[in-house]
């Protein structure tokens, strides 16, 4: 009944380790540390240790589990443990994984008895435990949040700062579009603080596997860095399976209820097994029905599912990779946050419900699967969407194809600013000796920033003038601020943010943690307080929303040939307008909702789409919508290279009519509120975007469509519809109308 | 070729974005301190609030009665040259007679108090005491808590402030009154008392640093002006002319706000300025001496309800705005106004100072 299903199986075969004699002797207090615990280390780790050791900046790109961990941190308590001043930064993209990283540094210390006193310092450490950890911790481990907040603060952290030998940034890939480009520059503030206290660190880059690790570590941090990238670790063979719900071209039952045949399958066959699923309520809902089903037939599973997600309590999370670790779970399902290095031993068998979205993102959830001596599985549920369905048919994509690119962009005036307002309230900026921090932007911004009245040019050098906290001004991400609380009798059981809470905590939703179902009785939104009750119901709910683009303002109109591109604010609308109820994938129930639109005012680009070209597309029999549809996504795929973004930063929308222009349109706008500078500079580029978006397309070798052209992985409609032959005809028209001769 | 729109407002519209974060930072940091700020109209103040309504009566007079005038012709100071720079000093007198408390007192309450010593309660004094241990200074040979008040009779017998206050801490709550005993130890004219007035929060510029000593019965306050952001380094480097081995600062809640402010400040312009020191934080005794006869514990409330009166003055929080005003208009009037409500608030600490240590 599975193997029907098998579109392909790719055979990752077992190696042996490859191990490698370092130049000099480790230092004594290390090597008690790798002999207690048995460690002999791969060629990986010793290149990296004497990359350190001759001071050389080092991007370590080895796959999952493959001990990068260990690769930095042995040549660092080695000089730890010969300079007794000398510190280390180490950053992590969250709290939880510093956490996690603590445990391990501490084992390290006590073993090798080099004093570093490894701590933790970020949003959760209490304030009476924060000058201690100032004045001796040796090795801080934070995120680049804290980070932000804590530079102004620098003459606190002199002696860490003067110390500062390294600094770490594991799971670095995250950093990469919009956020990339922030952590970019914090790294270059924090740069310019160490130079001021005499120190000048080494970096070490731990990241995923990626197309341009050594340009990327470059961009993040303005250093040269040596890759580290020929793993030495040794695996066994593994089993990528692409699993195919939708193979007879029909597909009886949904992907996710496939997803979890295949769960109960593995655990059934003693393969302790970990799941994927795309968002917080598919996890529990998989895992709900896992334990269901258990119950009937072999009711001592039942006990060994859980779920696993953001929003459950700290201490919940840690008894789950607890309870993993020493295999007294049997199968655990997840939302990404199990993607990112938290230590939960290997598992035998990884499923994932879903393409994730990057291929960078599948190969670390395939990471996962490996315990050392087994072999393991891992298996990709194509979803129906014919994204997930052209890797079912075309393995090759996956297994052959390259990596993402991961972007970083200096030169974008929206994130520079910001950056300079904060470097400014640090120490007074001076010109030229600063320039280089902030390359080719540095004069303009403060110029700007003067204007504004928030930086003014003393004989000091630019000083900020402005009345509130900078860094309070300058995100680094796009994280929402409003927090609402979900109480249960008035305990509380879990927070989400405004946008989560309209989607799956509006009044009669099914709210699902840990394993239990939970109603909502109401979604107060001017106390941000979800009230729930404990209902044992066996249906779930879906919300349905609408999504519309209003132009709020035109900014600008360029002519590129003979193409108009538009330039200005809008507001994107989403209504949630009610929801469905469903018993398992069956709707039961619709009920209308009555919550006010969330409005999110952004910047964006559009344009409108001649008559010629929707008269080509009529004449050919072709589809507009889908045409336009399927430029839009081209359009999104080729624009991070061109404006330096990730196709995560930006969103589109297209339409055959707009109320607005009038006229089948094109919109592609910053997926940040108020705007952050890719579509405006996208609407300077647009001649070019154009040119290899028709190439791409028109060249693209597939039939319908495919990942490497129209096929979105972040589409709200699920990539419907779609239109490869009108999206060329329209891409053509709109390429030669932009490269006509202009008149300039 | 751009057929709409301008090239430069590129720029233009990333600066206004930041500005309008900034202030709406600033504003929600207002906020929750309860202050107010320019960008709240005077309508939504609760009624009866007159504050902010009187405080713009204010500065509009004040900026009509000082029109096309600048600082130094209204009020007379002297331009300070500093080798960080200058800036404008004000100084004035005022009668202000300080109590303190008398060294000998000083150290009979510090010393009679066993509990200062880690490992004994009231139950262990009471003991003590009924063995006719009268002072810390006959437990030097006791068995268990000898080494502990040897140490403690050190830090007494050389009157070292900084250590005891910091003692006193770890034992009881910083307003325990004992802390404040140690203040004997000092003359009136080694007392600094010390006042900021800043743009806004953490890591913003300076305004005016005003510092005031005593010496019989008078008090002179200098005030250290940054007249532009520019001038900021010459007020700190002033302020460090006030400050010797054997200083102690006077504040109020100077703890939490001036003095890390200052050190902050002190470290982006490169000064080395030490402000570690005895220092007196009048906010926490003045809590538990007045808890329940004040609606708040506000300098300006105290001064209300403890001392008498307090002419018109403007909120803490309008600083900023009046700084402004006064930046944009060049009119000495709303600066005047800061540097007045600057002094009171010192000579009103000074007051605070003297009533708790009278007792």
């Amino acid at each position: 009944m599975f193997s029907r299903k098998v579109a392909h199986t790719e055979v990752l075969s077992a190696r042996d380790p490859i191990f490698a004699r370092t130049a000099d002797e480790i230092a004594p207090s290390v090597q008690a540390y790798l002999r207690k615990k048995g460690i002999r280390l791969y060629r990986h780790q010793i290149e990296a240790r004497a990359a350190l050791r001759e001071g050389k900046d080092i991007v370590i790109a080895t796959p999952t589990a493959s001990g990068k961990t260990l690769a930095f941190n042995v040549p660092i308590f080695e000089k730890l443990d010969r300079e007794h001043n000398a510190t280390a930064l180490y950053l992590y993209p969250t709290k939880a994984l510093s956490n996690d990283q603590l445990k391990a540094l501490q084992e390290l210390e006590l073993i090798s008895g080099v004093r570093v006193n490894p701590s933790v310092y970020d949003g959760d450490t209490p304030p009476h435990k924060r000058p201690k950890i100032r004045t001796s911790a040796r090795i801080v481990i934070s995120n680049p949040y804290e980070l932000h907040h804590v530079l102004p603060w620098h003459y606190k952290w002199q002696r860490f700062l003067a110390n500062l030998k390294f600094i770490v940034i594991d799971e670095a890939h995250v950093y990469r579009g919009v956020f990339g480009s922030n952590v970019a520059l914090l790294i270059r503030r924090l740069q310019r603080l160490c130079a001021y206290y005499g120190s000048e660190p080494q970096f070490v880059i731990s990241t995923a596997t990626l197309a341009n690790p050594i340009e990327f570590g470059e961009k993040l941090t303005a250093r040269s860095f040596t890759l580290i990238a020929d793993d030495g670790s040794p695996r066994e063979r593994k089993y990528f399976i692409l699993y195919n719900p939708y193979a007879d071209g029909i597909g009886k039952r949904s992907a996710h209820q496939e997803a979890k045949d295949l769960f109960l399958l593995f655990m059934r066959n003693q393969l302790q097994t970990l799941c994927f699923a795309p968002s917080r309520k598919m996890a529990e809902l998989i895992a709900l029905w896992a334990k269901n089903e258990a119950k009937e037939s072999t009711p001592l599973l039942a006990d060994r599912i859980a779920a696993y997600r953001a929003g459950y309590l700290p201490s919940t999370r840690r008894r789950i990779e607890e309870r993993l670790r020493s295999g007294s779970l049997a199968g655990v399902t997840s939302t990404n946050a199990l993607e990112l290095g938290i230590d939960i031993g290997g598992l035998d068998a990884v499923i994932m419900a879903g393409y994730p979205g990057t291929i960078i993102s599948t190969w670390q959830q395939a990471g996962r699967a490996g315990r050392g001596q087994d072999e393991s599985l891992a298996t990709l549920v194509g979803f129906h969407d014919p994204l997930d369905q052209y890797f079912m048919k075309h393995p090759s994509a996956l297994f052959g194809g390259p990596h993402e690119h991961a972007i970083i962009d200096l030169s974008n005036e929206y994130i520079t600013l910001g950056h300079v307002l904060c470097a400014a309230a640090e120490l007074p900026l001076r010109l030229p000796d600063d320039a280089a921090y902030f390359p080719g932007l540095l004069s303009e911004s403060l110029e700007e920033l003067q204007r504004q009245g928030l930086a003014e040019d003393t004989s000091n050098g630019w000083v900020y003038s402005g009345r509130g906290r900078a860094t309070e001004a300058v995100p680094l991400n796009a994280l929402s601020s409003q927090i609402f609380k979900v109480l249960c009798e008035g305990r509380l059981l879990e927070t989400l943010d405004k946008t989560r809470a309209y989607r799956e905590a509006h009044s009669g939703a099914v709210l699902l943690h840990e394993g239990e179902t939970y109603v909502v009785e109401q979604l107060d939104l001017t106390n941000r307080i979800v009230s729930v009750s404990k209902k044992n119901v066996d249906y779930h709910t879906e919300p349905m929303k609408t999504v519309d683009l209003r132009i709020v303002k035109e900014l600008e109109k360029r002519a590129h040939g003979a193409l108009v591109v538009s330039f200005g604010i809008v507001e994107v609308v989403e209504q949630y307008v009610g929801y469905k109820t469903l018993r398992y994938d069956q709707v039961v129930g619709i009920e209308s909702l009555d919550l006010p639109p969330l409005r999110f005012t952004t910047m964006a680009l559009w344009f409108m789409v001649p008559d010629e070209a929707v008269t080509h597309v009529a004449n050919e029999q072709l589809d507009i919508g889908g045409g336009l549809h399927g430029a839009e996504h081209a359009l999104i795929a080729m624009m991070p290279l061109h404006v330096m973004c990730d196709r995560w930063d930006i969103g589109g929308v297209s339409t055959t009519c707009h109320p607005d222009t009038a006229a089948p349109t094109i919109f592609i706008y910053d997926g940040f509120e108020g705007g952050i500078g890719l579509a405006e500079k996208a609407a300077e580029l647009i001649a070019e975007i154009l040119t290899v978006t028709r190439e791409l397309v028109a060249e693209c070798s597939c039939d319908v469509g495919c990942p490497a052209c129209i096929y979105s992985p972040k589409c709200g409609n699920d990539n419907k519809p779609l239109d490869k032959q009108a999206a060329i005809v329209v891409l053509e028209q709109l390429a030669n109308m932009a490269s006509a001769t202009s008149n300039r | 070729m751009l057929i709409e729109g301008h090239d430069d407002q590129k720029l233009r519209r990333v600066g206004a974005r930041i500005k309008s974060r900034v202030d709406q930072a600033s504003n929600a940091a207002d906020g929750a301190r309860g202050g107010s700020s320019q960008f709240i109209p005077a309508l939504f103040y609760p009624a009866g609030n007159s504050d902010y309504a009187q405080a713009l009566t204010l500065k509009r007079a004040l900026i009509e009665k000082h029109d096309g005038k600048s600082l130094e012709e209204v009020t007379p100071g002297t331009e300070l040259v500093t080798e960080r720079g200058t800036c404008y000093r004000v100084q004035t007198e005022a009668r202000v007679g300080i109590h303190t408390i008398p060294p000998k007192q000083a150290k009979e309450r510090l010393l009679s108090d066993f509990k200062l010593l880690p490992g004994i309660r009231e139950t262990t004094e009471h003991a003590l005491k009924e063995r006719g241990y009268r002072s810390i200074a006959d437990l030097v040979e006791h068995d268990r808590f000898g080494a502990q008040a040897l140490h403690f009779l050190e830090l007494v017998e050389t009157r070292n402030s900084g250590e005891l206050i910091e003692w006193v801490g770890r034992r009881f709550p910083r307003s325990y009154p004992l802390a404040l005993q140690t203040s004997g130890f000092y003359t009136p004219d080694q007392l600094l008392f010390v006042d900021v007035e800043s743009l806004g929060l953490f890591a913003s510029p300076i305004i005016i640093i005003g510092v005031a000593a005593a010496v019989d019965e008078t008090l002179t306050v200098s005030q250290y002006v940054a007249r532009n952001v520019g001038e900021e380094p010459a007020a700190l480097a002033a302020l460090l002319s006030h400050v010797n081995a054997s200083t102690a600062l006077v504040t109020f809640n100077g703890r939490a706000f001036d003095v890390p402010f200052l050190e902050q400040r002190f470290a982006y312009y490169r000064i080395h300025g030490n402000l570690q020191r005895a220092h007196f934080d009048m906010l926490q005794f003045a809590r538990r001496r007045w808890r329940g006869l004040t609606p708040d514990f506000k300098l300006t409330s105290l001064e209300k309800h403890v001392i008498g009166a307090r002419h018109s003055d403007i909120p803490s929080a309008l600083v900023p705005e009046f700084y402004e005003t006064y930046l944009r208009t060049k009119n000495a009037g709303p600066l005047l106004a800061i540097i007045d409500h600057n002094r009171h608030d010192l000579i009103a600490l000074a007051h605070i100072f003297s009533k708790i240590c009278e007792g």
